[in-house]
């Protein structure tokens, strides 16, 4: 049992903070709505009520889409893009997809890589890209739960103010639209533009989102050694 | 690089993942579908 907690404990510890937070984002959620439908002259509401309405999750999808936006993207540009120097990033020359050789694919499998590796044709194709596909369909599902939720929150207010409601098209041309995305967005490019650029010359002795506190500054990813 | 094989809680892990954004993904479409 202990050795299954230390063999799973980065997935556990991010699973308990992801909880914790999400529980506080709903609290703190809840206080906020209830005081902005006080100052209106509307009844409060239940806090379930709130947990299942669109005010709350269209601030958890709005964040969600960027996140996952971020690791799409960082995914996607570490095939073509290099970073000398930077354990986020391959060595110069090594851009690119990579051989059947370099990625133990088809005949060039081990005994014990995954079945759809050794397999070889649409499988393995399909496989060799499954981590950019499924998080670059969580973003474009959580952006559009973004635009659904937005939309709602948004027709409520317009409601409030006796002002026409928006359809959905007219929603994604919006400013609360962009502002909800955009706001998003830079931070998680100045996040990770960071990170890359920072890991050339900083170290953290013992995190793999390191390299070794000896290692050269123009070394990149030891992994691709 | 010494390591044992796959084992069940790696498994887990990944299944656990995969739920909270199957069932996120689906209350946050489904509830704004519903006009809440």
């Amino acid at each position: 049992m202990r050795d299954r907690i230390r063999d799973n404990g980065l997935s556990l510890f991010f699973l308990a903070i992801f909880v914790l937070a999400l529980v506080g984002q709903s609290i703190a959620g809840y206080q906020m709505n209830n005081e902005e439908l006080l100052d209106h002259g509307r009844p409060p509401i239940d806090f379930w009520s709130f947990v299942w309405s669109s005010d709350f999750l269209v601030d958890v999808a709005e964040n969600w889409q960027s996140e996952f936006l971020q690791f799409f993207l960082f995914i996607a540009a570490t095939i073509w893009f290099i970073q000398r120097g930077s354990p986020e990033s391959k060595k110069p020359g090594d851009e690119g997809p990579g051989s059947d050789a370099d990625q133990l694919v088809g005949r060039h499998a081990r005994p014990d890589s995954p079945l759809w590796a050794r397999i070889g044709g649409w499988r393995s194709a399909l496989y060799g890209n499954s981590l950019l596909i499924v998080m670059g369909t969580v973003f474009l599902l959580s952006w559009l739960a973004q635009s659904l939720g937005g939309l709602v929150v948004m027709n409520e207010e317009n409601a409030m103010h006796a002002a026409p409601a928006l359809t959905w098209l007219e929603y994604i041309g919006s400013a609360d639209f962009w502002n909800r995305t955009l706001q998003n967005w830079q931070s998680e490019f100045l996040a990770v533009g960071t990170m890359v650029a920072f890991s050339i010359y900083l170290r953290q002795r013992g995190s793999s989102e390191s390299k070794p506190v000896g290692a050269p500054h123009h070394e990149s990813s030891v992994e691709s050694d | 690089m010494a390591q044992g094989g796959e084992t069940a809680g790696m498994r887990v892990m990944f299944w656990v993942w995969a739920g909270i954004l199957a069932v996120g993904l689906a209350v946050m479409i489904a509830i704004p579908l519903l006009g809440r």
